[in-house]
């Protein structure tokens, strides 16, 4: 069964595959906008359980197999603004930081880079959240502008509009660290 | 092209979406404007890092568990 479709009358195992195959193509996107949005790794894991659970049980609105990505990820995006609108406060645990990517083996290598994504991190983390989004998804997921208007629900010209704001953004802050 | 022109198209410009005549302008321009072209390159370096340190993953164990959780729930319907 192709990865990308599922019908009505799919069989558990089909199910399971399709999800499967959803899950391993599209994890790393959502928990990367999961995270961006509730600022906590425990809630974006909620968030994308609750987006794929959403997803699976939704399959069948999926009309395009083409746009599971985006489809998946507009579930993400809205799940994970649920979340934090039912928070009050965000969390920012600053052990999260070990979270964030980097191969590098040498030690100084490895300082230098935390350092670094430690500065976006916390540039990134001062844009209000729909130049955040758009900017993780645009320069972090590097998805094309149209896909990024398809999940943020608004227009093309607004998405770059975001992107560009939040580019501007994090330019400045970063002005002299970079 | 006048700077307030450029930065309005300076996202299109790092994505390669102007068409050829506005990109023939921009480049034209950033030729004789250090403000726009020290814009242009702090914005790609923002561009280029955040792709290479801005991402954040999750552990094979985070993502065994958060898919298992997902199957279990498939099968309870």
């Amino acid at each position: 069964m192709d990865s990308t479709v599922r019908s009505s009358d799919a069989s558990p195992d089909d199910s399971d595959r399709w999800v499967t195959g959803l899950f391993e193509a599209n994890v790393g996107a959502a928990f990367n906008v999961a995270y961006r949005i509730t600022w906590s790794r425990t809630d974006a894991l909620d968030v994308v359980q609750d987006a794929f659970i959403k997803a699976m049980r939704r399959a069948d609105q999926l009309r395009e197999p083409t746009k599971a990505r985006s489809w998946l990820l507009s579930i993400t995006y809205r799940e994970a603004l649920s979340m934090l609108r039912s928070r009050r406060e965000t969390a920012t645990d600053p052990s999260e930081l070990d979270g964030l990517s980097g191969s590098a083996q040498d030690p100084a290598d490895v300082v230098a880079r935390r350092e670094l994504a430690a500065l976006i991190d916390a540039a990134i983390m001062r844009l209000a959240e729909p130049l955040r989004t758009a900017f993780v998804l645009r320069d972090v997921e590097e998805l094309p502008i149209a896909e990024v208007a398809e999940i943020l629900g608004i227009g093309v010209s607004a998405s770059k509009m975001r992107v560009a704001r939040a580019r501007e953004q994090l330019r400045v802050a970063l002005e002299g660290e970079i | 092209m006048q700077c307030s022109e450029l930065a309005a198209k300076l996202t299109d410009f790092i994505d390669g979406s102007l068409d050829p005549a506005e990109e023939a302008a921009a480049i034209e321009h950033l030729a004789t404007c250090g403000e726009c072209e020290a814009v242009l390159a702090g914005t790609r370096s923002v561009v280029a890092l955040a792709s290479e340190h801005a991402r954040v993953d999750l552990s094979g164990d985070e993502r065994d568990r958060v898919l298992s959780r997902v199957l279990a729930a498939g099968r309870e319907g």
